[in-house]
C-alpha cells in the first residue's frame, strides 16, 4: 500500500462524473495503482464556484413538481 | 363446332376431362393445405389437433379452445385453480374474464383490451372510450349466451338481473395497440381494470374509484397517471408490466398499506405521490419497486410522518436529477433500511435528507467495473443520512463506489466488515475507487486499509 498526501495547502481530487469532482487531502492506493492530480485550494474553490449546486436549504416539498 | 369425325370429338372430351381433373387436385391441395394449417394453429392454442381429422372434427376442437386453452400469468389458469371452475357463483371473476376475452374470437384484431369493472349500481353506463374502429364487450349476454358486444359508441343498458353476479364490468376494445384510456367522470370510474394485448397510459384526469390495475404477465400497459387526483387504492398494490411510466402511478390516500409492489421497464415519472397539497398520516409496510432504468422518483410530494418498513429497489440503472432525488420529500419519512439490488449504475440524490436512514445494502447485479454506485442526498452536501452506521455490499463487489456524501457515522467494524472485505478481487486490474470520505477514513487503521489496496482497490 502506498499513501499520497497532498502539499501543504493543496488537494488531490479525482473526476466522478462532469459535475462532480471528489477533492481530498490523503488517499491510499495499491503500490503499482497511478496517482490522484493535484491542485491548489484555488483552483479548487474556483472549480466549485464554477460547479455550485442546487441551494440545499430549498424545501422539496415546496418545489413544484409537474409529474403528470 | 362440328367435328369432322367422331375420334376429333372424343380428342376435345378428353381435354375437357383433364382440365375438370386439374381444378379438382387444385381444390384438393388448398383442402389440405387448409387443415394442416388449421390444425397447426388449434395445437398452438393447446389442444392437440391433427390435419388427418375431418373439418367437422377440427370444428369441435375450435370449440374446445375456448373452453380450456385460457393462458395468463404465465400459463396458469388462474381463475381454474382459485375458485376450481372457470366462473364464480357471486361476482365476475376478471382473471378469468380477461382470459375468455383473450381467446374471444371477435376480438382477435383488436390491439388492446381494457377490462373495467364496476359497481352494480347503475341502470345504464354511456360507452365512449373505444376510440375509432373500437368495440365494447359488457357483462350482459345477448339472445345466443355470447358476451354482448358493440362496434361503435353507445349506451349500454344493463339488464335486470338474474345473473346474481355482485359487479358488472365492461371490456373497452382497442383497434390498435397502445391506446390510451382517460377517465374523466368520478361517478363512472371503474374500481378494477385488467388490461390484455398492448395499452397505452391509464390517466384518470378526475377522482375516482381505481382500487387495482392487473397487467397479467405477456400484456403491456404503457403508463398509469392518477396524479392530482383520489383513487381507492386498496391497501396492498401490485402493477405489474408497465413500459415507461411517466405521470404519478399512485396518489396515496390517509390509510395504511401493507405491500406495494411496481414493476415497469422504465420510470421516468413517479411511483407514489400525493395529491397536491396534501397531509396525510400513513405507514407502507414493504415498498418494492423493480425496473430497467429509473431516471424519475418513486416518492414525491410526500409529505407524510409514516414509516416505510421494508424497501427495495431493483434496478440496473438508477440516475437522479440534481433537484429530485428517489425518494423526494421523503425527508420526513421513517426508512430504517433501503436494500439496492442489481444494481449497476447510480447517481443522483437517493433521499433526499434523512435522520432515520440505517442501513443499506448494495447487492449489485453484473459487477461492471465501469459503471460507479454513489450514495448521496440532495446537491453536495455531506453526512445526508447521519444515523446511517452500516453499508453492505454484495461479495465480490467490483465496481467504484462513492460513500463520502451519505453518512460519516459508518462504524469502523461496519467498514471493515461489510465494504472492505467484500470487495473482490480487483488485482492486474486499473485501481477501482472507493471513497469513503475523509472521516470515514480516518477511522480505520492502516492494516484494515491495506484489505482494501491489497486487492487492487484505492481509498478516498
Amino acid at each position: 500500500m502506498k499513501t499520497q498526501t497532498a502539499q501543504e495547502g493543496n488537494w488531490l481530487y479525482q473526476d466522478e462524473s462532469e459535475d462532480y469532482r471528489y477533492f481530498t487531502k490523503e488517499i491510499y492506493l495499491p503500490d503499482d495503482a497511478e496517482l490522484w492530480a493535484e491542485c491548489t485550494n484555488e483552483e479548487k474553490e474556483k472549480w466549485e464556484e464554477e460547479h455550485k449546486p442546487i441551494d440545499p436549504g430549498q424545501d422539496p416539498n415546496n418545489i413544484s413538481q409537474d409529474w403528470r | 363446332m362440328t367435328y369432322p369425325n367422331e375420334l376429333d370429338q372424343q380428342i376435345e372430351n378428353l381435354r375437357t376431362l383433364q382440365q375438370s381433373y386439374d381444378g379438382i387436385a387444385q381444390a384438393a391441395e388448398a383442402y389440405n393445405t387448409g387443415k394442416v394449417e388449421l390444425a397447426a394453429n388449434i395445437t398452438s392454442k393447446g389442444v392437440e389437433a391433427s390435419a388427418t381429422e375431418t373439418l367437422p372434427e377440427l370444428a369441435e376442437k375450435v370449440r374446445a379452445i375456448a373452453q380450456e386453452s385460457y393462458t395468463i400469468n404465465g400459463g396458469e389458469m388462474y381463475a381454474k385453480q382459485l375458485f376450481g371452475s372457470l366462473e364464480s357463483p357471486n361476482y365476475w371473476n376478471l382473471y378469468d374474464i380477461l382470459a375468455q376475452l383473450l381467446s374471444d374470437g371477435r376480438l382477435v384484431n383488436y390491439g388492446g383490451i381494457l377490462l373495467a369493472e364496476y359497481y352494480k349500481g347503475y341502470d345504464s353506463l354511456a360507452l365512449a372510450e373505444a376510440g375509432a374502429g373500437g368495440a365494447y364487450v359488457v357483462s350482459d349476454k345477448d339472445e345466443n349466451g355470447q358476451f354482448k358486444m358493440y362496434t361503435e359508441d353507445t349506451t349500454h343498458t344493463w339488464a335486470t338481473e338474474e345473473d346474481g353476479k355482485g359487479n358488472r364490468w365492461v371490456a373497452y376494445c382497442f383497434a390498435d395497440e397502445y391506446h390510451d384510456f382517460q377517465i374523466t367522470n368520478t361517478g363512472t370510474s371503474p374500481r378494477s381494470i385488467f388490461t390484455g394485448r398492448k395499452v397505452g397510459t391509464i390517466s384518470s384526469l378526475v377522482d375516482g374509484r381505481i382500487s387495482q390495475i392487473v397487467v397479467p404477465d405477456n400484456n403491456e400497459l404503457n403508463a398509469v397517471n392518477t396524479a392530482g387526483t383520489n383513487q381507492n387504492w386498496s391497501p396492498n398494490i401490485v402493477v405489474r408490466n408497465i413500459n415507461d411510466q411517466v405521470g404519478t402511478l399512485i396518489t396515496l390516500s390517509a390509510i395504511n398499506y401493507g405491500n406495494i409492489y411496481v414493476s415497469a421497464k422504465k420510470i421516468r415519472g413517479c411511483i407514489i405521490g400525493l395529491k397536491s397539497g396534501d397531509t396525510i398520516n400513513a405507514s407502507i409496510g414493504s415498498l418494492i419497486v423493480k425496473a430497467d432504468e429509473i431516471t424519475g422518483v418513486i416518492t414525491s410530494y410526500i409529505n407524510f410522518s409514516a414509516n416505510i418498513g421494508n424497501v427495495i429497489v431493483k434496478c440496473p440503472r438508477i440516475v437522479g436529477g440534481s433537484d429530485s432525488a428517489l425518494f423526494f420529500g421523503a425527508s420526513a419519512n421513517f426508512i430504517p433500511t433501503i436494500t439496492f439490488e442489481d444494481v449497476e449504475e447510480m447517481s443522483g440524490s437517493i433521499i433526499w435528507t434523512n435522520n432515520t436512514l440505517k442501513k443499506v445494502y448494495l447487492n449489485y447485479g453484473v459487477n461492471n467495473r465501469t459503471k460507479s454506485v454513489t450514495l448521496k442526498g440532495y446537491g453536495k452536501a455531506t453526512n445526508m443520512y447521519p444515523n446511517l452506521t452500516d453499508i453492505v455490499l454484495k461479495d465480490g463487489w467490483c465496481k467504484p463506489l462513492d460513500l463520502h456524501y451519505a453518512s460519516n457515522a459508518l462504524t469502523e467494524e461496519n467498514i471493515v466488515n461489510h465494504i472492505l472485505n467484500r470487495l473482490g478481487d480487483n488485482t492486474g486490474q486499473p485501481a477501482i475507487t472507493i471513497t469513503l470520505g475523509a472521516t470515514n477514513l480516518a477511522k480505520l487503521t492502516n492494516e484494515e486499509k491495506a484489505i482494501a489496496t491489497n486487492k487492487g482497490f484505492i481509498l478516498a
